[in-house]
């Protein structure tokens, strides 16, 4: 944008004729405010503060301020640049009021300088080109604070998922684990006077151990959110594989991902029961969609079991 | 009285297996082995009406071992132990007409009636392993991407495997780059992980 600002000054100082020192005098002095401006824009654009951004600002003025003098009419439109520099540096209270005042100031300008003025359509070109480059810098900056925020959202649901199975791991597993240990002490106390008693609690502590394993397996499971389709899939091929004829019946529209854990379960124990039971008939496994919620039902031969 | 042939390349545990089931009056393990290439020859030899088989032998694993039983000796049901960390063998299991499926660390009663109920001519499969077979799904690879899959965990590179599956070598990329996709990994070594770990491969 900057380097196509320097292009733009250039060709209208070639287009207007003015001569080389004008040419000369317009390098000289962009090359003394472009690196601020540029240096400020950057800034805006990755949210952060331009260091010595009102000695910059000022400086800027003063370069520009020069340059009116100095070149005269095809030097104003860069007043553009000491607006985009306001509107970055000041706190947001002066910003809009020092941007419009230097808006405001480019009709008088534009008279002075200006051996054919039009005050109004100097003022709406200094606008577009300083819009030019508020714009994109300001959508930039947007973009880069909406990232950050998405990614600040994601690491708090990160946090609470993990402090959620921490407290699920903790209640469940944490408290089996804690029971095994402590019944397993109480038998090697008792290995030596009382073998009988050690025996049936290192039966308690196998079962236990068994129920926590199990237990820890189902949570585990739990947190793997596999898609509804690849469970219903799944299911049909399972039975297929093991010579029960089963056939899916799905809904018009897209399946949710996920859905609630009872209806999974359904379907597990329906699977279940129908590789143990292996029944020569055929099944029809189907899914409606019933108030935005999958609703499942099983029917042997089109008879609802 | 039944008879059972027992395949579990672990001696504790195949002993352990063997002590159990010694302790039901209604059981007798005729054959004892430790590798799967050694099932059905055994087998054949002594009739047993189940086997059961480990699902990791080596020379042959237990799942290709069944399918060979079931081919040879049909009327020998067969009964798979296994852990629950390759749920995908499920699928590989059924097709093969196993007719137990149950995981190692269950109770020594839940074996025993496993088995009365596998000779009576019912099928035993382990709840938690039919959930855990639903939750991990069917492999969503191909056969060809599996054999690539394989060759690649040998770590052969792309040219030799492609030597090996008579391929060319740009479509071994193929098949691994969509292997890849498939299983949701991030490079090969995890797609092999991944599959290795849901039976798929």
């Amino acid at each position: 944008m900057l380097a196509g600002g320097v292009a733009v000054q250039l060709l209208m100082t070639s287009v207007y004729n003015s001569g080389v020192r004008n040419m000369l005098l317009t390098l000289l002095l962009l090359a003394c405010y472009l690196p601020m401006v540029g240096y400020q824009t950057w800034s805006a654009a990755h949210l952060r503060r331009p260091r010595a951004g009102r000695s910059m600002l000022a400086a800027t003025a003063v370069v520009i301020t020069s340059g009116l003098v100095l070149i005269g009419n095809e030097w104003q439109l860069t007043v553009a640049h000491l607006i985009v520099s306001a509107l970055i540096v000041l706190p947001r209270r002066w910003a809009i009021p020092a941007g419009c005042l230097v808006l405001a100031a480019v009709a008088p300008i534009d008279l002075l300088v200006n051996p054919a003025p039009n005050p109004l359509w100097a003022m709406l070109v200094v606008g577009q080109r300083a819009g030019a480059v508020l714009v994109p810098t300001w959508f930039a900056g947007t973009m880069r604070q909406l990232r950050a925020t998405r990614e600040t959202l994601a690491e708090q649901a990160v946090l609470g998922e993990r402090i959620r199975i921490d407290r699920e791991l903790t209640g469940t597993v944490g408290d089996s684990l804690n029971t095994i240990a402590e019944r397993a002490a109480a038998a090697a106390a008792l290995a030596r006077t009382d073998p009988e008693q050690a025996r049936q609690d290192l039966m308690a502590v196998v079962d236990g151990s068994r129920r926590a394993l199990a237990e820890a397996r189902r949570l585990i499971r739990s947190y793997q959110r596999v898609p509804l389709r690849t469970e219903l899939d799944t299911a049909v091929t399972l039975l297929s594989a093991a010579g029960v004829s089963a056939q899916l019946v799905l809904p018009d529209r897209d399946l949710p991902q996920h859905t609630d854990p009872e209806l999974r379960e359904m379907l597990r124990a329906t699977v279940d029961r129908l590789l143990r039971e292996q029944p020569p008939c055929s099944y029809v496994i189907a899914v409606e969609m019933s108030s935005g919620s999958p609703r499942l039902t099983v029917s042997r031969d089109g008879v609802a079991c | 009285m039944i008879t059972v042939l027992i395949a579990e390349d672990m001696h504790m545990i195949r002993g352990a297996l063997v002590a159990l089931l010694a302790l039901e009056d209604d059981m007798r393990v005729v054959a004892e082995l430790e590798r799967g290439d050694e099932i059905v020859a055994a087998a054949l030899r002594e009739r047993p009406d189940v086997a059961v088989v480990d699902i990791d032998l080596p020379g042959l694993d237990g799942l290709s071992a069944a399918e060979q039983l079931h081919e040879q000796l049909p009327e020998c049901r067969t009964m798979v132990l296994t852990g629950l960390s390759q749920p995908g063998n499920l699928l590989r299991a059924l097709k093969a007409h196993v007719r137990g499926f149950i995981v190692k660390d269950a109770p020594a009663q839940t074996l025993a009636d496993g088995i009365r109920r596998v000779h009576a001519g019912e099928r035993v499969i382990d709840p938690d392993l039919v959930a855990a077979a639903l939750e991990t799904g069917s492999s969503p690879l191909t056969r060809r991407e599996a054999d690539v899959l394989r060759a690649a965990e040998s770590g052969l590179a792309t040219e030799r495997i492609a030597a090996t599956l008579a391929l060319s070598p740009a479509t071994v990329r193929n098949y691994l780059s969509n292997a890849i996709s498939k299983v949701g990994a991030n490079n090969r070594i995890d797609a092999i992980r991944i599959s290795r770990n849901a039976g798929w491969l």
